[in-house]
């Protein structure tokens, strides 16, 4: 096992490289994670932040604001110009209305206009949901009070008859699952395959060390496989540190959907070591390596969905997409979550198409590699 | 010998194969996954647009289904209606052909989804507001019955003038954009691996070029500046074609003011140029040390800013401010940023301040870390 000893020794000199892309793209997994969570909860729960100015200071403006309260979440920030813009661009906030002076008296005598103000993007769902909501709470509260109760009355029944429930079914695996950190795997596997074991490749095929390998007793398919023995060794090292580290996080629940995302890992994690041997017999230079893995990483991600959800993508990009591993990964992945329809057959049939993927690249790169080896001699 | 400096400082940047790669191929290749990626994305996840669904009526409750079809027959309306079986419309739902599945029966309504989200909130509110004003015509029925025509009156009002909208700004208020503000701000502190090459090529022990400089008679001041100005120069060029391609190829949206893009790009360039210059100047480490040190510190100042997750600048902002204040990555993005929403140039020129000082003091302390130094034996 020469060749595997040399393999694991070269990769040894690069420890310091893996672990330094290890921890950056571990951090950046986990701070990217924490961020998306944030995100996503407020777009799964659909609870807005709403910003609200009020202006009236009666009984009955702050029983819209505790009736806005109960569906949104209420942020207090600055109301100068820039800061309103800032919060709307970025979405600390995703509405902000004022209820304007007057209000309890214009509600009294049953008038709708002007009775709020918003600063808001317009045409955008999260505003629409806010407008459908203050104007049908108005309606509900001018309703009652058509119907002959006083104002506060009005409000207060208004208030019980909105809290209205609707059932809502959804076809979804039961998970506990992040789904993000799974689908952002994608990036940190290539990323880390292509800029820590493509050097090790170049080095093992640079001339001196090739054709002092070619002049010992091994056999050509014997060194062949002990490579890939190095390489298959420390990618799943890889594998199991992210999805140990994963443990941890989730306290060690290890359902169902952990274990399926463990095996769609395994199948990209094929894939990205593919891409480090092929990379490596395309490129020579380190900064292109580091150049590679930035485009294909970044590059594979973008139009994938592993950044950005899949079903957000024009049909032109998830049609280019299909042509890619990665789009395969993250659409396995995101059947453990509700963003997809779950069953078995076909999160099994993208894990095979995975590792399709994953020959098809080993055995271009073991083409290119003859064809080398044949010019060379 | 400024001039001779400057001259072979400006051609040996732009024959190097790595300039092209990272500063102008680089970009580009990003730009054009970002522009596939986010052409459809702000329509497609934000931008308001009816709601395709369907109504699987397993017995017949003509109330809401009279209310569902007049929203759709509305001009602007929230949903566009389809009556099919119940198993038709999962069969649609399944195949996104509608995101919504009102099940209806003779006096209630279930909401059936494929994502949760927006859509799903949207018909869920719509339903219980139905049900809320169902509450109280029922009421006004059993209570006050000869009120009900002016009940049904107030639910019918439009409520146009109901919320007044007050516009902010006329700016791009696409959040996608921000991922190329992002892009050109880390290929501005790419640069920063020109920059090492000036403080590599004026140190004895990391390149002959150095050496022979050490051992010449010429100022390190002027051959240093005029390497940084040459440098610079180049650098600017070819972020320019990334702006260039950028704006007039993929057509992003960046605001009116093009011409101050361009001069954004490069103010920024200069911090990315004299970052390097720094770096490179530290210790006595590799130069491969300092490339993966340089790769690292943009990288990671370019994923804080939002390369990689949009919001992360605001995540920052909420929960460690002072990182946005000190990334140079996040002070390039600010710039193109604010020239793109706000039409005055007072935070523009706050951030353009900040990158200066930053470059200043780059500039400064690599200058005293290169001079004076000298080597036992090479």
């Amino acid at each position: 096992m020469h060749l595997f000893k040399i393999f694991m020794k070269i990769s040894l000199t690069k420890i310091s490289t893996i672990i330094m892309y290890m921890v950056i793209t571990f951090v950046m997994s986990v701070v990217g994670i924490t961020s998306t969570v944030e995100n996503n909860s407020i777009y799964v729960n659909t609870r807005l932040k709403v910003c609200i100015v009020n202006e009236d200071n009666s009984p009955e403006s702050y029983a819209l604001e505790e009736y806005i309260a109960t569906m949104h979440d209420i942020e207090n920030i600055e109301t100068n110009k820039d800061t309103l813009i800032d919060s709307l661009y970025y979405q600390r906030v995703n509405y902000v209305f004022t209820i304007k002076e007057g209000y309890a008296e214009k509600l009294e005598r049953s008038e709708t206009d002007g009775l709020f103000s918003n600063c808001t993007v317009p045409g955008v769902y999260t505003t629409e949901l806010m407008d459908m909501q203050l104007d049908n709470y108005v309606k509900t509260v001018l309703g009652y009070k058509a119907s002959g109760c006083s104002l506060d009355e009005a409000v207060e029944k208004a208030a019980s008859a909105l809290e209205y429930e609707t059932d809502i079914k959804m076809n979804t695996l039961e998970s506990s699952s992040n789904v993000t950190y799974f689908n952002f795997l994608a990036y940190v596997f290539i990323s880390i395959m292509i800029m820590a074991f493509s050097p090790v490749f170049i080095t093992i095929n640079s001339k001196e060390i090739r054709n002092r390998t070619f002049c010992s007793p091994i056999p050509v398919l014997q060194q062949t496989f002990q490579s890939m023995l190095g390489l298959t060794v420390c990618s799943m090292a890889v594998v199991a540190i992210f999805f140990i580290a994963y443990g941890f996080m989730c306290s060690f629940t290890f359902d169902r959907s952990y274990w399926l995302a463990f095996l769609n890992g395994v199948a990209f994690m094929l894939v990205a070591a593919g891409l480090s041997l092929l990379v490596s017999m395309l490129v020579k230079s380190p900064n292109a390596v580091t150049a590679v893995a930035n485009i294909l990483g970044i590059g594979m991600s973008f139009l994938c969905g592993v950044f950005v959800p899949q079903e957000f993508l024009g049909d032109e990009v998830l049609m280019i997409a299909r042509f890619l591993p990665a789009y395969w990964y993250v659409k396995a992945n995101d059947m453990l979550t509700n963003t997809a329809v779950f069953s078995i057959n076909e999160y099994l049939s993208y894990i095979i198409i995975e590792l399709l993927f994953a020959a098809v690249i080993f055995i271009l790169a073991m083409v290119i590699s003859k064809v080398r080896v044949k010019e060379k001699s | 010998m400024f001039w001779n400096n400057f001259k072979y400082g400006f051609l040996k940047t732009m024959r190097q194969k790595e300039t092209i790669i990272w500063i102008i191929l680089f970009p580009m290749a990003l730009a054009t996954f970002f522009n596939m990626a986010f052409m459809s994305i702000y329509d497609s996840s934000e931008k308001f647009e009816t709601i395709p669904a369907a109504v699987a009526e397993m017995e017949k409750y003509e109330a809401f289904t009279k209310v569902l079809d007049e929203i759709s027959n509305s001009d602007e309306p929230l949903f566009s209606i389809e009556y099919v079986t119940y198993e038709k419309a999962q069969k649609m739902l399944r195949e996104e052909e509608i995101k919504v599945i009102f099940k209806t029966t003779a006096d209630d309504v279930d909401i059936e989804v494929k994502n949760d989200g927006i859509t799903m909130t949207i018909a869920s509110y719509f339903v219980s507001q139905y049900k809320a004003q169902e509450a109280v015509i029922l009421d006004t029925m059993q209570n006050h019955p000869e009120k009900l025509g002016t009940v049904i009156e107030t639910f019918m009002s439009d409520g146009a003038e109901l919320n007044e909208n007050i516009p902010l700004t006329s700016g791009n208020m696409n959040p996608y954009i921000q991922y190329f503000y992002n892009l050109l701000a880390m290929v501005c502190l790419y640069s920063a691996l020109t920059g090492l090459a000036i403080a590599t090529d004026s140190q004895a022990n990391l390149s002959p070029i150095g050496a022979r400089r050490c051992c010449s008679p010429t100022n390190k001041l002027v051959s240093v500046t005029a390497e940084v100005l040459a440098k610079y120069i180049a650098q600017v060029l070819c972020i320019s074609v990334s702006v260039t391609y950028i704006i007039f190829v993929l057509k992003v949206d960046m605001g009116d003011r093009i011409h101050m893009v361009y001069l954004s790009s490069a103010i920024g360039s200069l911090v990315g140029i004299t970052m390097g210059f720094f770096v490179g100047s530290i210790g006595r480490m590799s130069e491969s040390v300092k490339v993966a040190v340089i790769m690292t510190v943009s990288m990671s100042a370019s994923f804080l800013s939002g390369l990689m997750i949009g919001n992360m600048k605001a995540v920052l902002a909420k929960r460690a401010p002072i990182v946005n204040e000190l990334n140079p990555a996040a002070m390039i993005s600010d710039m193109f940023y604010c020239l793109n929403i706000y039409t005055d140039y007072e935070r523009y020129t706050e951030k353009v301040i900040s990158i200066l000082i930053l470059s200043a003091v780059f500039t400064i302390g690599g200058y005293f870390m290169t001079r004076r130094k000298k080597y036992a034996s090479l």
